[in-house]
Formats: C-alpha cells, sequence, structure tokens
C-alpha cells in the first residue's frame, strides 16, 4: 500500500516488516561475525582471486600481464604487442574505480569501451596511477593486472548501453540468497555502478529469469535508452552462474559473500571479482528484503552444517526461487 | 554471540559504573558543582622557573605577586626536593627555593588564584604618599649627549606628564631612523637584552625628572599559552600624584595583570640558562572545589594535577572524543556520507579556533582554489604522491596569502588559518577530485557538503560550555562516553537516509 509519506521517506516499522536490511545490519549482523579479516585478502587482491578460482576450476579472465613496478610500466607498448582489447585495472581497487577498457586500436592509439580515442601515454599514465594507489583501499601501493576483455553474451549485451552487464550473486555460509543483473545506461557511461544510473535487474534463483528492475530506485519495465524489454529475460548459462557463484564459499570461506560473474559469448559464465562487502541495492532490484531469507539460510546452516555446494544450492533453488508458493 | 553481547555488556556496565561513581563522588565529596559557575571568572596563573643545575648548592629567587594574589594550598609550591621560604626583598614579595646539589634541568612551579575585578587586575592609579625622588641617570659622553637630545625634543612636544611618556612611548613604536635613535637601541640592546625597550624609556624618564620604577606583567589569555613576563613601567604623574603602569611601546594593557613590582623577576644562583614563563587559564569551578580536586590522588584529580602549562592543551585534547561521538552518530545513525571518517574531527578542532563563518569561507576558498590547481596539475600526468605533495604546497600558499590579504584588510582571524590541517585539506582535495571525475560533480559536492556538515556538528558538540566544563572536571564522563560508542557499534537499525533510499520499497511485497 503506498502512502503520501513514502513520497519522501518509508517508517522503519514498515521497512522491518518488508524485511529490509540496512547497512548497520549489515554490518553487524551478517557481515562481521561471518567474514574472517584473514580471509579478506583472497578477495581484496584481484590476483589472489584469479588463482584462488583456477584452482576450484572455475572460468576467469584469462590474464596476459602484471604491471608491478614504474619501471615496467616505460615498456607497456611491448608487453601488451599482442592484444587488441584487454581490460586493465588495479589489483586491489573497489567499487569498480580504475578499470579502463580497451575495445581496440587505431594505429598507435587505443579505443575504449565508450569509443573515446586515447593514446599509449594515457593509458601508460593509468597504469602508473594504479601503481601509486590511486584506486586502492588506503591508497596503498598496488599492481596493475591486464585480463583478457569479456565479450558479453549477444542475448545480454542487447539490453545494456555499452559495458558488460554482469551477475551478481550474495550469499550467506555458502547459500545463494539473491540475484541481479546490472547494466549500463547512457548516464552511467559504461559502468555497472547502480547509483551512478546503471539498471538492477533481479534475477529469480531457480529459473535464471529477470523479474523485476530498478533505475535510479524506481521500478521501470524496459531500458531507458535503448528501449528494451528488461523483464522476462533468461541468462544464458544460469546453472553454471549458480554453481561458480556457489562454488566461491569453499574458495573463500567468507560467510557473507558477493559473486560478479559476466557471461561470455563462447565460454560462458567467467567470475570477474568477489566481494565481501557487497550492498543493498539487490534488494531494491528484486523487490524483496534479504532479512526473510537470510533467516532462513541461517537456521538452515545451524541445522545441516558443512553441506557441500550442491546440497546447499538445491536448498537454495527451492526455498529462494520464485518457484515456491511462498513468494509468489 | 550470546557470549560476546554479554561481556559486552558487562564492559558497558563497567565503564558506565566507574564514570558515574567518579561523577557522584566529585560532585558529593569534594563539591564540584555539576554546572560552570558563570557568575565570575578565577585566573589560575603559574609561574615555570627552568634552568639547567651544575651541581652546586642552587638558591632560587623569584619575584611574587603582592595583592589581591591569592597563593594556592602550601603543598603544590614546592617543588620536589627544594626548600621553600617566603621572604621580602626592597619590601617585595619573593619566593625562595634552595637545594644543596639538584642535576640537570630543573623546574619549579609557583602558582596563584586571581578573581576577576579585584585587586591589581585593573591598573588602579595609587595615590602616592609623597613625592618619590627621582633617581639620577649615569650616562657620559656620546650616550648623554644622546639622551639628552632625545628628551628635549619629547619635553618640546609635551604637555605635561601622561603627554610625555606618549611622546616616549612613540618614539620606541616607531623607532625613527635617525642615527642617535639607533645609537641608544645598539647600545641598550647590547646591555639589556631582553628588555631594553623599557631601559630606554626608563632612562629618559628619569632624565625629563619623572620618577618611575620597573614591574612585570601576565597575560590572562588563555589561548595564548606558555609566555614570557612583559616588562611595565610605573611612572610618577606629579600633576595627579599618582603612579600610573604603561608598556614601553605604548601597547594596550587589556587582559595584561601586574605580578610585581621587583627589578628582576627572577635569580637564580648556582644555576645556568634560567627562564621563568607564565601561563593563565580560566578555572571554571569555584576555587574551593578546584583546589580540594587538585589535592585529591592523580586519579581523582586527573587534568587538575597536572602544572598549568601541561593543562591546556590537554583541554584541548580532551575535546576530540566529543566530536568523535558527533561522527559516529551522524554516519552510523543518520547515514551521512563524508570524504574520510574522521576529517570533519580535525576540521571542527579548527573551527573552535576559528569564529565560524569566516573559517567555512576560508575552507571553501582554500578547497575551491585547490581543485582549481589539481585541474591544472591533471595534464601533467603526475604520479600520485607527488601530485597530492604539490597540492599540500599550494594549500600552505593559499593559506599564506588568505592569512596576509586578511590581516591588509583588518581582519585578525585570518591570521590564525595555520591550524587548518593541511595534509587532511590536500587529501580532500585529491580524493573530491577522484570522486568529480568518476562518479561527477554532484557525487563530489555532497560528499564534501556531508563533512562540513559533520565538521560543524562536531565543533557545535565540542563548543558546548557545558560540555567543555564536563570534560575538564569529570573527565570520567569520558568512560561513560566509551560505553555509548560501544552500544552504537552494536546498533543494528536503519539509518536516517535509509528510509529516504528504501522509501520505493513500500511497492514491494513481503
Amino acid at each position: 500500500m503506498k502512502k503520501w509519506w513514502h513520497r519522501w521517506l518509508i517508517l522503519p516499522s514498515e521497512l522491518k516488516r518488508l524485511g529490509v536490511i540496512g547497512l548497520n545490519q549489515r554490518n553487524g549482523r551478517y557481515l562481521l561475525p561471518n567474514n574472517n579479516r584473514k580471509f579478506y585478502r583472497r578477495v581484496d587482491d584481484k590476483l589472489v582471486t584469479k588463482t584462488l578460482a583456477q584452482e576450484m576450476g572455475l572460468a576467469v579472465p584469462e590474464l596476459y600481464h602484471v604491471f608491478q613496478t614504474q619501471q615496467a610500466v616505460t615498456n607497456l607498448h611491448k608487453a601488451l604487442a599482442g592484444f587488441d582489447s584487454f581490460v586493465m585495472k588495479p589489483s586491489r581497487g573497489s567499487g569498480g574505480r580504475g578499470v579502463l577498457v580497451i575495445k581496440g586500436r587505431r594505429g598507435a592509439k587505443f579505443v575504449k569501451a565508450s569509443g573515446v580515442v586515447i593514446s599509449e601515454r594515457d593509458v601508460e599514465r593509468h597504469a602508473a596511477e594504479i601503481l601509486g594507489g590511486l584506486f586502492s583501499l588506503g591508497g596503498s601501493r598496488d599492481v596493475a593486472m591486464v585480463e583478457a576483455c569479456i565479450s558479453s553474451h549477444a542475448e545480454l549485451s542487447k539490453i545494456s548501453y555499452q559495458g558488460a552487464p554482469d551477475v551478481r550473486v550474495i550469499m550467506l555460509h555458502g547459500y545463494p540468497i539473491m540475484a541481479m543483473l546490472r547494466v549500463a545506461t547512457r548516464q552511467s557511461d559504461g559502468r555497472a555502478n547502480l547509483h551512478q544510473g546503471a539498471i538492477g535487474i533481479g534475477i529469480d534463483l531457480a529459473s535464471g529469469r529477470t523479474i523485476h528492475a530498478i533505475h535510479h530506485g524506481h521500478s521501470v519495465t524496459t531500458h531507458p535508452d535503448l528501449d528494451t524489454d528488461l523483464l522476462g529475460l533468461q541468462i544464458p548459462g544460469w546453472d553454471q552462474v549458480m554453481e561458480m557463484a556457489t562454488k566461491g564459499y569453499e574458495m573463500t570461506g567468507l560467510g557473507y559473500l558477493g559473486a560478479d560473474l559476466i557471461v561470455d559469448e563462447t565460454r560462458g559464465p567467467v567470475v570477474i571479482e568477489l566481494n565481501a562487502r557487497p550492498g543493498l541495492a539487490i534488494q531494491l532490484a528484486n523487490g524483496t528484503g534479504l532479512h526473510h531469507r537470510f533467516e532462513k539460510a541461517q537456521a538452515h546452516a545451524l541445522e545441516h552444517p558443512g553441506e557441500d555446494w550442491k546440497a546447499r544450492l538445491e536448498f537454495s533453488m527451492q526455498a529462494f526461487g520464485k518457484k515456491t508458493p511462498a513468494e509468489v | 554471540m550470546l557470549k560476546r553481547i554479554f561481556t559486552l555488556a558487562g564492559l558497558v556496565a563497567t565503564l558506565v559504573v566507574l564514570g558515574a561513581a567518579g561523577i557522584i563522588y566529585k560532585n558529593q565529596v569534594l563539591k564540584v558543582p555539576l554546572l560552570p559557575d558563570q557568575e565570575r571568572g578565577v585566573w589560575l596563573v603559574e609561574a615555570r622557573v627552568a634552568y639547567n643545575a651544575t651541581g652546586k648548592p642552587v638558591k632560587v629567587v623569584l619575584a611574587l605577586p603582592d595583592s589581591g594574589w591569592e597563593p594556592i594550598a602550601e603543598g603544590q609550591q614546592i617543588s620536589l626536593g627544594y626548600g621553600f621560604s617566603e621572604d621580602t626583598e626592597n619590601d617585595l614579595p619573593v619566593g625562595v627555593w634552595s637545594a644543596r646539589e639538584p642535576k640537570g634541568r630543573q623546574l619549579i612551579y609557583y602558582r596563584v588564584r586571581l578573581e576577576e575585578g579585584t585587586g591589581l587586575y585593573e591598573f588602579p592609579q595609587r595615590k602616592s604618599a609623597g613625592v618619590p625622588t627621582v633617581d639620577p641617570v649615569k650616562a657620559k659622553g656620546a650616550r648623554q649627549v644622546a639622551l639628552e637630545a632625545m628628551m628635549k625634543s619629547a619635553e618640546q612636544r609635551s604637555a605635561d606628564d601622561p603627554t610625555y611618556v606618549k611622546q616616549l612611548q612613540q618614539l620606541i613604536a616607531e623607532k625613527p631612523s635617525d642615527e642617535s635613535f639607533a645609537f641608544l637601541q645598539r647600545y641598550y640592546d647590547n646591555k639589556f637584552p631582553d628588555e631594553w625597550e623599557r631601559k630606554l624609556v626608563m632612562d629618559l624618564l628619569k632624565l625629563g625628572g619623572v620618577a618611575c620604577r620597573p614591574g612585570f606583567g601576565v597575560r590572562l589569555i588563555e589561548e595564548r599559552g606558555a609566555h614570557r613576563a612583559i616588562p611595565l613601567i610605573e611612572y610618577y604623574d606629579r600633576a595627579e600624584n599618582a603612579w600610573r603602569v604603561v608598556l614601553p611601546d605604548g601597547g594596550s594593557l587589556d587582559d595584561i595583570v601586574l605580578w610585581s613590582r621587583a627589578r628582576n623577576m627572577l635569580e637564580v644562583y648556582g644555576g645556568e640558562d634560567s627562564e621563568v614563563t607564565f601561563t593563565a587559564i580560566k578555572e571554571r569551578a569555584p576555587s574551593g572545589a578546584a583546589e580540594r580536586m587538585a589535592n585529591s590522588p592523580w586519579w581523582v584529580a586527573t587534568i587538575s594535577a597536572l602544572p598549568v602549562s601541561e593543562r591546556a592543551p590537554f583541554r584541548y585534547t580532551a575535546l576530540i572524543p566529543l566530536g568523535v561521538l558527533a561522527v559516529v552518530l551522524l554516519r552510523n545513525l543518520v547515514g551521512l556520507v563524508t570524504l574520510g571518517t574522521f576529517m570533519p574531527v580535525l576540521l571542527g578542532l579548527a573551527f573552535l579556533e576559528l569564529p565560524m563563518d569566516a573559517a567555512l569561507i576560508m575552507l571553501l576558498a582554500i578547497l575551491f582554489g585547490g581543485l582549481m590547481f589539481r585541474a591544472v596539475l591533471s595534464k601533467f600526468n603526475l604520479l600520485v604522491v607527488p601530485r597530492v605533495a604539490a597540492c599540500v604546497v599550494i594549500v600552505t600558499i593559499f593559506m599564506m596569502a588568505v592569512s596576509l590579504l586578511s590581516y591588509r584588510l583588518g581582519a585578525v582571524d585570518g591570521l590564525r588559518v595555520t591550524v587548518f590541517p593541511m595534509i587532511v585539506l590536500a587529501w580532500t582535495i585529491e580524493r573530491m577530485s577522484l570522486i568529480w571525475d568518476e562518479e561527477g560533480a554532484i557525487s563530489a559536492i555532497y560528499q564534501v557538503g556531508g563533512s562540513l556538515v559533520a565538521a560543524m556538528a562536531a565543533f557545535g558538540m565540542m563548543k558546548i560550555e557545558v560540555a567543555r566544563y564536563w570534560v575538564e572536571y569529570f573527565p570520567e564522563v569520558l568512560l561513560i562516553l566509551l560505553a555509548v560508542i560501544l552500544m552504537l557499534g552494536r546498533y543494528t537499525g536503519y539509518r536516517l537516509t535509509e528510509l529516504f533510499r528504501f522509501r520505493n520499497a513500500a511497492e514491494m511485497e513481503v
């Protein structure tokens, strides 16, 4: 029921009834008790994540090169000689900061995802800034990694204005709780951050179909720039996506975890990064609060300790998929 | 889980009980009032004598104040290992400290209390019993000629004793570039390095037939910190038949009180490199209670047990937790976004030193200028650390420029912008410009605005008179504050901004 005050704010009691979780509750109840600090490195350092994922047999974007020192950056054109398209990013960046996507070359110059042409000098400077720690947590020194540019599956790229849409799955104790697809808009400038104007689309855990979408906090059904339908879309390779995300728990040991994947045209789903502090916008994207699902998963985890990924996945699809009558 | 909450609850309860016990004890037993005394102020003035002992027997003679000053309980003025006695020298009170063979750098404290509006505070003209005799000036040769010439010219331009004194003060303040003044300045500066101005004026007074004697003053300004005694001159106005106190350079006597009329402030026999400095702070509790507190064991007395010179910065530091609490409330209960977690507290501290409006304008000017410069810098493809370092230099130069400019325009506030945490500001500029690039201007302004709001809240919290009084006289309140912060750490409810952020959740189904 929409009331007059909902134009400005919602009452805490209403949020509580809807099971919407706030940042304090996320941190105090789920993040801090379940995430051991010593495991953070496994997700905060993308090079470590990549190695761990490969050990688990999960597909990741191919690593082309790592720039460790400022000295190495001066040889950039040699190091990147054979690669027409690539993504350069800080190994310990946060919030998608410092990610440079190069789609191709034009002579000695590079073409960004947005179509802007930049010089080799610009790419070198970007690498130097990454090494200087400009984009890293706490501003500490970092390394710049260069990896393959994922070409998003056609089914998904048709609903995104530049930039590859990525799937975010949130897990508690290794049980997938909720998932959303994030697609870029003209306003978000090829990025997938919701507060910058990207669209968040909730996904039904059981079927992998999109069920609800928000843009700037409001429900939408079509893409504002492309006018394509956003709902009822089937994510390609959904079972694989869920399997890979679920295995992220074995990989990291983090109780509260977010997995970001992109579905590649040829390779299928690949793990882009894991996140120990996934945000709460996923609730709005799904039109569902996290709290009830968290409680259910927590209770189940207490009753059935040490379940393997298969059992966990099965439980989640059963409990949180739209098919169950409780949630329809 | 349950165990963790239990121990936290236990810790919180312990802190609250300890804090409350301290407060109740001080209030009930030591009779420290719960609210500051607004009526009248009491100044606590401390003289701190420092010298290097050479291993020989030492005698330290410090001029003590005359009347209107109330010495603090016996125990405190005697520094460890010294015998102390009060005496008089030329009819003026002095304190004498003696020790057999002290070693190394020695410190001696002497504290007194002065109630506002009493005694010597206002420099009353003192009627004289009889006309005092004028001591002759022993000057020969070139100095005598120069002094007499100067005296003559000042005398010609004056009507009576006060105007004659004014002429001399003007001479000192303006330092004319003629040869005879330069000669005298050189001579007196050489002979009396600390007080050549006073000696010169006094010699000219005596030469002009005006009786005069030296004196020392202390400045009653809290922010001033430790300072040397201020040389004063007391001269005899023959027309009014009264003594008057003036500064050698004609400066204002506001906030200055007379400490002693002694010729010398301090004499140390058997020691080297001696100096005496004064610190004044305003006591906000009534004298009786403050004294009882200072004489209690250290864990009760806390700040009051410290020498006054150490106490002043402590008062300031003890305010930081208040600012931090404001930031915790704003971030975790309100959900305000700030640039850097505790940057607002540092800004709030800076605001404490400056008038609010001037501080805000200056801060915005510096941020704006810094951002412009940062935009220029980004064209040169500099590495991060040198770029931020360049920003620090620019911010510093901005501050100097703002200070000079505001000084030229007649405002004194600008002079103290140095209290702004420059490195924090430079990083703020860097972060702000990054957010500007990555997330747009609105996001950057939003976050800087949040930081400013938080800084103002922290400032407001630290500015409350009662709160300042409490952290100074009941520092136990910090334990309770800690308990509150610990409990806030377990708050898992919604933030105020989330009620706005999730307002569309009303469309959701359960």
